[in-house]
């Protein structure tokens, strides 16, 4: 169940991107000086910031290391 | 020329860093050392070097030049969607590829994709199709390079002593320092150019009155007001470039520099961070780019202006001849240099520059990532190493950096496209439709080393159409709509399938071949899948 919230949080995320509702607009001016959709981006940015921390926590891939650092650097041959 | 001696002050602080790196190693000839920095990079220096290996002259000439050209979507377009795509790229496939690199010691993709699919000279073919495109990539390194400082003297230094300057400098410090100095000289630029661009920015805009008031005139002006949105951009188009940042994982010295962390932890900063530093630069980048075109009181930024009024005049008759030479004056790739010279005084001016060098240096890491690859892909896998030795490969690792350098640098002299074409069109759509292959290896048993084969063809050949099919049809134009529907068609900024970039189509059917194919054809022993799986 976590598993699929967080992927229907990156699809989300993946939708977001695509704003056609800021596409014709500049108005207003995010702290006077960014254009809205800009300032949309900027938002967007922090947010996919924040998302990436949630999924560090959350979905953080343990096993792989552990897996890995079980045996020395490199014991394997490289074909 | 003041501000050209602070740039070669930074050049020569650069070059101390490689050759620092070098008498760290202690002068030892492992390839493990000299290739992966013995898989011991720290986590400041992953999240820095990492980040300041993506950001090349494209982002920072580009972007600023495509800004100056497209307007605020230019944000959207590349910095928000990579700020999503490469840092989940880094998280689900960049960490498993560091555990198989450090559990079974691969240097490159090409040794990983030949264990997991046992295949020998389709890797092989896998590895000349990468080098085939990352050289394109390497090209804008000495290109920015050239540029940067022409700009920055005031064009007392030619475009080709610039370049030639560049790939020297990175030449040395790769040659030297390998992937440690690689990594260090790319943590420094990378602070330099976050700082810098923070000053540029204040600079940048006290000159010009306030951006407040930059921005306003530009919305007051029906020439200008577009700028500030996205209406001259099809909902197909932004959707496109979404595809783009796949390439970020699927580029060879991506991959590689994943293998570098010490501990896999490392990655944990990197993913959470990597959207804010994309903020941090692409931000400043573009934004400048966009009030540019309020800055008329600067000549050259004005002379790009006239330039690009008189390409849009209507009924203007113009030969090819005259449009190119029109195209070339108002590019927009020099317009965060041509800022600096107009607003800046001429010792800051000069630092910044330096700053600017620094993002535009960050071809060595590509360099490294081709020569590791020849020397482990091509060179020990034809059994060089065993006949040679493990010293020899480096000494065939260093060779190849030199002879790659001094290649890239005659092509620049050549390339008449301008860098955010030549890096959009090549490079990063031919990665982008290679990331079928990372993702087939790493999370499908059921991939095979034939549907490997056939998206490494699919992709060549799909790169190779898109560029004969630009340099034979004049744009704009219809190439082909059955039924009054636009399947094909010549646009000015490249090709466009379906009202797509080539991108889409191109990652698609790389995908739908893997599958199709890997369906279809034999399976890897259960020993090789097993250590996958």
């Amino acid at each position: 169940m976590k598993r699929l919230l967080l992927a229907l949080l990156v699809v989300a995320l993946y939708v977001l991107h695509q704003d056609f509702w800021f596409w014709r607009a500049s108005e207003p001016l995010v702290f006077g000086v960014l254009p809205v959709g800009l300032g949309y981006h900027v938002g967007y940015t922090l947010a996919v910031s924040l998302v990436m921390w949630l999924l560090v926590r959350q979905a953080w891939p343990g096993h792989l290391e552990a897996a890995a650092e079980s045996q020395p650097a490199g014991e394997g041959s490289a074909p | 020329m003041i501000p050209a001696l602070f740039v070669f002050a930074y050049l020569a602080i650069v070059i101390y860093i490689g050759i620092f790196a070098f008498r760290h190693a202690g002068g030892r000839n492992r390839a493990e050392d000299y290739f992966l920095a013995g898989r011991a990079l720290g986590p400041f220096v992953f999240l820095l070097s990492l980040f300041g290996t993506n950001m090349t002259a494209f982002a920072i000439l580009g972007s600023s030049g495509h800004a100056f050209a497209n307007g605020v979507v230019t944000y959207g377009l590349m910095a928000s969607s990579s700020a999503l795509v490469i840092p989940l790229s880094l998280l689900f496939v960049g960490t498993r590829v560091w555990a198989l690199g450090k559990k079974y010691g691969f240097m490159t993709p090409v040794q990983m994709f030949r264990d997991r699919w046992e295949c020998g000279h389709i890797g092989t073919v896998i590895f000349a199709v990468q080098a085939a495109l990352l050289v394109p990539y390497i090209v804008i390194g000495v290109m920015g390079g050239g540029t940067t400082l022409s700009a920055i003297s005031g064009g007392l230094v030619p475009y080709w002593f610039g370049g030639a300057l560049v790939a020297l400098v990175v030449m040395c410090y790769v040659f030297f320092g390998g992937m440690r100095g690689t990594a260090w000289v790319n943590t420094f630029q990378t602070l330099l150019f976050l700082l810098f661009g923070a000053i540029a920015l204040g600079v940048i805009g006290e000159g010009m009155g306030g951006f407040g008031r930059a921005v306003r005139e530009l919305q007051g002006s029906p020439a200008t007001s577009w700028l500030l949105t996205r209406e001259r951009v099809s909902a197909g188009f932004f959707f496109s470039y979404t595809f783009i940042p796949l390439s970020s994982i699927a580029f060879p010295h991506i991959t590689i520099f994943c293998l570098t962390a010490r501990r896999m932890a490392q990655f944990k900063g990197t993913v959470i961070f990597y959207p804010v530093c994309m903020l941090l630069i692409w931000l400043p980048a573009v934004f400048l780019g966009v009030v540019a075109n309020r800055a008329a009181e600067v000549p050259s930024v004005r002379a790009k202006l006239e330039a690009r009024s008189m390409l849009v005049a209507p009924g203007a008759t113009l030969t090819p001849e005259e449009r190119g030479q029109l195209r070339a004056r108002a590019s927009g790739d020099d317009v965060m240099l041509r800022l600096l010279e107009g607003y800046a005084p001429l010792w800051l001016a000069g630092l910044l520059g330096a700053g600017i060098m620094a993002a535009v240096m960050a071809s060595d890491s590509q360099i490294l990532a081709l020569s590791t690859m020849f020397t482990e892909d091509v060179f020990t896998y034809y059994e060089g190493q065993s006949r040679f030795g493990e010293a020899a490969q480096v000494h065939t690792g260093r060779i190849f950096v030199i002879a790659l350098t001094i290649f890239a640098y005659v092509v620049a002299l050549r390339a008449p496209q301008s860098i955010f074409d030549l890096a959009v069109q090549y490079a990063f759509s031919g990665y982008a439709a290679l990331s079928p292959l990372l993702f087939a290896a790493l999370f499908w048993r059921g991939s095979t080393k034939w549907g490997a084969l056939a998206s490494t063809l699919w992709t060549a050949a799909a790169v190779l159409a898109v560029a004969v099919f630009q340099s034979l049809v004049p744009a704009p134009g219809v190439v082909w709509s059955p039924g009054g529907v636009e399947v094909l068609a010549r646009t000015p900024g490249g090709t466009s399938v379906l009202g797509l970039m080539p991108v889409v189509p191109m990652t698609l059917v790389s995908g739908l071949l893997m599958i199709v194919v890997s369906r279809l054809t034999p399976k890897p022993s259960a020993a090789a899948i097993g250590r996958y799986f």
